[in-house]
């Protein structure tokens, strides 16, 4: 194919829910790259298009990063602006959050978080903060932003970017595997999404900005991508750039720019060959980059979770955060059994069809359980730095409610006994911890901006914190044991509850995602305690062996599964003994539809083209010799086709279609029609003796689309992707008809 | 009666913020942490808990001497120098400037969309109404873009039963494809079915049971010759096309559930 085939407009593109060819779009790339580089040698301009050809990749890139990162700062500010809008407001400068609005004022109080530069909507309406009648109008007011803004973003997101709903980060893996889905990542459900997530976390829902930044990201790197027809035009090389800004959405959501590599590598790109690896590190620098210089909260905000603890762990405290671990996959196993379960529910039932209703009844419910709850009514992410954080001088919660004296801020914290507010604390916990899992059970997979990855911090966070808590009283009650002798006995804390708030939240996320190395990493990266390495690692792995082990799909390929994307997941291994005959197309009392070289007229494929439904078609020397000659898609025959009457003269229904480059013998009837420059002559082949374990791995190494079956050089049949699919169902002992794209 | 609340509730919100006192928000803080005074002394009437102390001082003087000292010198009564090497101080920077600026933006953003939906929802229908009825007569026989009009009640499209296994099979024999942009329209007939099928490009249905069920209505879209010549019709015409895409993405997702559930 050379590339005059441009001339016939559309030839190239794709279909929506279509899946792409990689080989095909690899092979434009490499010709386009020999013309520009062949021709640098003539003049200036040529070699300057041939520079810019060169750079373009990382031009593009950059701007990706820049844009991403701008956009995360807005939504940051945004989301924590519009979380504290429920409580109340800073009347002399609206524009500040409760935090914000309080930060220097000059009052000597360790009032937790309030002034009287800051009013809840109490203070405004009955003049005081406390009594029953402030906390009732407290309440309603919260119930009532919650409503309004989820009201909104439901709204938004119906009427403007219906894709902009959900996560994302399944999807994006479908495209990024080579499937075309057309406004996924456009302009409108850029803007929708950003919105829609601002407002979603500020409603106080049970969900996390995470999922959506890398939608986000991804919509940045498809719009940008198009300024560059290198990568705008050519479907393989434009998921390189969509694999870089997943990584730089990773980055900017958590400030963790190796960890967005890492994420990006591990979960949503398919393939990531060395050259993505640079550019996806380049633009997760530039993001994060960009984030921290527009980051207008002060130092003390830039990484996220920042954590300090003043004791190292204890070898034995290795038993402990392996049996986080092990909670942590069982809690994210039951998580996803549930939540796929109430998906389906949703998805066949009339809850389907009232999505704007379902998101304001959820809202309600959660605002209204919420509430009551003081670690449930706090921002996640502040509930989750809490949890963390160790409990030292400037720390006024109920958590924190031990018999000891703080003489000094620069010594050690003693070991204590707890106080009756760390009891309280840990009931109230363990309710939190009851309450976010129903509620993000039912809250993920709603047709509003959501994201899971802060709602499995802050359950494992929840479930670390009890289990830390215990681990310190056991401590200080029985110093003698040998486990604790050493360390222990000095009178100092050696046991930092909040390190394993840190491994539980590890846990959890862990075993939702099936996310080892990027958890890791995402996880120091978050915390900035790169000590703790070894505890990640451990209870990493525990969770992730048994979530394996009681459930073979983490979150997003579970969604996948059950939303039929033609996804050929590269995890797993294709373990039975069939040969290609069995699964190819046509099946035994159907004739495979060709077309021929120089038999065929336009009339005879027109008809072939309203009779079958493939979406390609074998080309073969004649009808009694089916030898191969290649292979044309059904797009290309009908824009050819369409092309050709209105363009050349003389063709008609008689004439006759060539695809070969010989002359025609006939000189009477019509003016043939020659179509050789649509036809891809060298399709993929595999006999009918091939083991499917080896064409299942050509699928997924080479990106194919289709190959074709031969028998002693004879066409035989076709083999798709979507056969492949639905035979690993079928071979799996699941319901193949459960593959819906093409 | 409701005009008068919103006088009262408007008039309370400005006599508090006519009242307050002058108020601090400066970009630059010294933030010092103390411990309560009876760690030093046991014979004040000072509460036990921790103290905060704020202050706007330069960066070599958010110390203790610079802070601490002078706030509390009417209560430390000569223990100042105890009460030092239990504080903790650190100087803090943050930007408003930047915060006020994106807030203010994120709420005309939000303002605009939720204007232009308000439109969308209600003053859209009207202005379409009287422009459909004047471009009955252009009717365009060969290739329409397709554009429905089934009115939001789903009724045919709740997938139980029978009819969702219809329609499955129906896509598998279409190879799923979702192509649909244009169609023929055969010989002038509406669907008025409810189940919605989409059909591959030029695809011209043999039979009854495979009839084309795309509602298929005189749009907006069709008759480009003449709008072609307005830019304002081009406009027109290209904000037709995105609703037709929206509402193709919302059959996609809120109907048929075949995406993002």
């Amino acid at each position: 194919m050379t590339d005059t085939s441009d001339d016939i407009p559309g030839i190239g593109q794709y279909d929506d829910f279509h899946t792409i060819d990689w080989q095909r779009d690899i092979a434009r790339d490499r010709m386009r790259h020999r013309y520009i580089v062949k021709k640098r040698q003539d003049s200036f301009w040529d070699l300057l298009k041939g520079a810019h050809d060169a750079w373009s990749g990382w031009v593009c890139v950059l701007l990706v990063g820049l844009f991403t990162g701008c956009v995360a700062g807005v939504i940051d500010i945004g989301a924590s602006w519009m979380t504290d809008l429920k409580f109340g407001i800073c009347p002399q400068a609206f524009w500040l959050n409760r935090e914000q609005c309080c930060w220097s004022s000059n009052e000597t109080s360790f009032d937790s978080g309030n002034c009287s530069q800051w009013y809840a909507w109490s203070e405004i309406f009955t003049s005081s903060r406390e009594g029953f009648g402030a906390y009732v109008i407290s309440y309603f007011f919260y119930i009532m932003w919650a409503m309004l803004f989820a009201l909104l973003a439901a709204s938004l997101v119906r009427m403007f970017a219906p894709y902009a709903c959900g996560s994302g980060i399944p999807e994006i893996k479908t495209i990024l595997s080579g499937f075309i889905i057309r406004s996924y990542l456009g302009k409108w459900t850029l803007i929708i999404k950003s919105v829609g997530i601002m407002l979603s976390v500020s409603a106080g829902l049970s969900l996390g900005k995470e999922g959506p930044m890398v939608h986000i990201a991804s919509c940045i790197g498809n719009i940008l991508s198009y300024l560059f027809p290198k990568y705008g035009r050519n479907e393989a090389k434009k998921r390189e750039i969509l694999s870089a800004a997943a990584a730089a959405g990773v980055s900017v959501a958590f400030g963790a720019p190796i960890g967005g590599v890492l994420f990006s590598l591990e979960e949503v790109s398919y393939y990531f060959p060395l050259k993505t690896l640079w550019r996806s590190f380049f633009c997760a620098l530039i993001a994060a980059f960009i984030l921290r210089s527009i980051n207008p909260f002060g130092n003390e905000h830039s990484v996220l979770f920042y954590v300090e603890y003043n004791k190292p762990w204890i070898f034995f405290e290795l038993v402990p955060f392996i049996g986080l671990g092990i909670i942590g996959g069982f809690i994210a196993t039951f998580f996803i059994k549930a939540n796929l379960w109430w998906c389906r529910f949703r998805k066949y039932s009339k809850l389907g069809q009232y999505p704007v209703t379902e998101v304001l009844i959820v809202t309600f419910i959660t605002a209204v359980i919420a509430y009551p709850n003081p670690y449930t009514r706090m921002n996640t992410s502040e509930l989750i730095y809490l949890l963390f954080s160790q409990c030292g001088i400037s720390n006024q919660d109920p958590l924190c409610d031990y018999n000891r004296n703080f003489t000094d801020v620069n010594s050690a914290i003693e070991i204590a006994a707890a106080g009756p507010g760390v009891h309280k604390a840990v009931w109230l916990l363990i309710l939190a911890l009851a309450m976010k899992l129903v509620m993000t059970i039912f809250t993920f997979g709603m047709k509003v901006p959501c994201g899971l990855f802060i709602p499995s911090l802050a359950l494992g966070a929840i479930t670390g914190r009890v289990v830390g808590i215990g681990m310190e009283q056991l401590a200080y009650n029985y110093p003698k044991i040998w486990i604790f002798s050493g360390e222990c006995s000095t009178g100092d804390d050696c046991i930092t509850p909040g390190l394993y708030a840190m491994v539980g939240a590890a846990a959890v996320l862990g075993g939702v995602t099936r996310m080892t190395v990027s958890l890791v990493v995402i996880m120091f990266e978050l915390t900035g305690g790169v000590r703790y390495i070894v505890p990640l690692m451990a209870a990493a792995m525990a969770s992730k062996w048994v979530g394996d082990a009681l459930g073979r799909q983490g979150i997003y390929d579970a969604h996948i599964a059950l939303n039929g994307y033609p996804f050929l997941d590269s995890k797993d291994e294709f373990q039975h003994t069939t040969l290609a005959a069995d699964v190819m197309q046509p099946k035994r009392n159907e004739t495979l539809a060709v077309i021929t070289q120089d038999s065929m007229t336009v009339d005879d494929i027109e008809t072939l083209l309203k009779e079958t439904e493939h979406n390609g078609y074998p080309v073969v020397v004649s009808k009694e010799n089916q030898y191969l000659v290649g292979f044309v898609l059904r797009r290309d025959l009908n824009l050819a086709l369409a092309n050709a009457r209105r363009i050349i003269d003389g063709i008609t229904g008689q004439s006759l279609v060539i695809f070969t480059s010989a002359q025609p013998v006939q000189n009477l009837g019509p003016s043939p029609l020659k179509l050789k420059k649509i036809l891809d002559m060298a399709p993929i082949t595999v006999t009918d003796q091939t083991p499917m374990e080896t064409v299942v791995d050509m699928f997924r190494k080479l990106g194919l689309r289709q190959t074709l079956v031969t028998h002693n050089g004879r066409l035989l049949g076709v083999i798709t992707k979507k056969d492949v699919l639905r035979h690993v169902k079928q071979m799996d002992n699941e319901d193949p008809n459960t593959v819906l794209f093409n | 009666m409701y005009r008068k609340v919103l006088y009262s509730i408007s008039l309370v919100i400005i006599f508090h913020i006519a009242s307050t006192q002058s108020q601090s928000y400066e970009d630059k803080r010294c933030k010092c942490i103390c411990p309560s005074f009876k760690t030093v002394d046991n014979t004040t009437q000072e509460g036990t808990e921790r103290m905060l102390i704020i202050d706007n001082v330069p960066p070599n003087k958010c110390n203790c001497d610079g802070v601490i000292l002078p706030r509390l010198a009417g209560k430390i009564k000569g223990k100042g120098q105890e009460i030092c090497p239990r504080c903790d101080c650190k100087y803090e920077n943050r930007n408003t400037t930047i915060i006020k600026v994106v807030v203010i933006i994120v709420i005309w953003i939000i303002s605009l969309l939720v204007i232009y939906m308000l439109f969308l929802m209600c003053l859209d229908p009207l202005l379409n109404k009287r422009v459909k009825a004047n471009y009955q007569e252009h009717t365009n026989e060969d290739v329409i873009i397709a554009s429905d009009s089934i009115s939001p009640k789903h009724a045919g499209t709740s997938i139980n039963g029978p009819s969702r296994h219809f329609r499955d099979s129906y896509r598998n024999k279409f190879s799923g494809s979702f192509v649909t942009t244009t169609i023929v329209r055969s010989g002038g007939s509406e669907s008025e079915s409810e189940v919605e099928f989409l059909v591959t490009n030029n695809h011209r249905p043999r039979d009854d049971r495979e009839r084309d069920d795309t509602a298929v209505t005189v749009g907006n879209g069709q008759d480009m010759h003449v709008r072609e010549n307005n830019v304002l019709n081009r406009v027109g015409h290209q904000q037709d096309k995105w609703k037709r895409q929206v509402r193709e993405q919302r059959r996609n997702i809120y109907d048929r559930h075949t995406m993002l559930n």
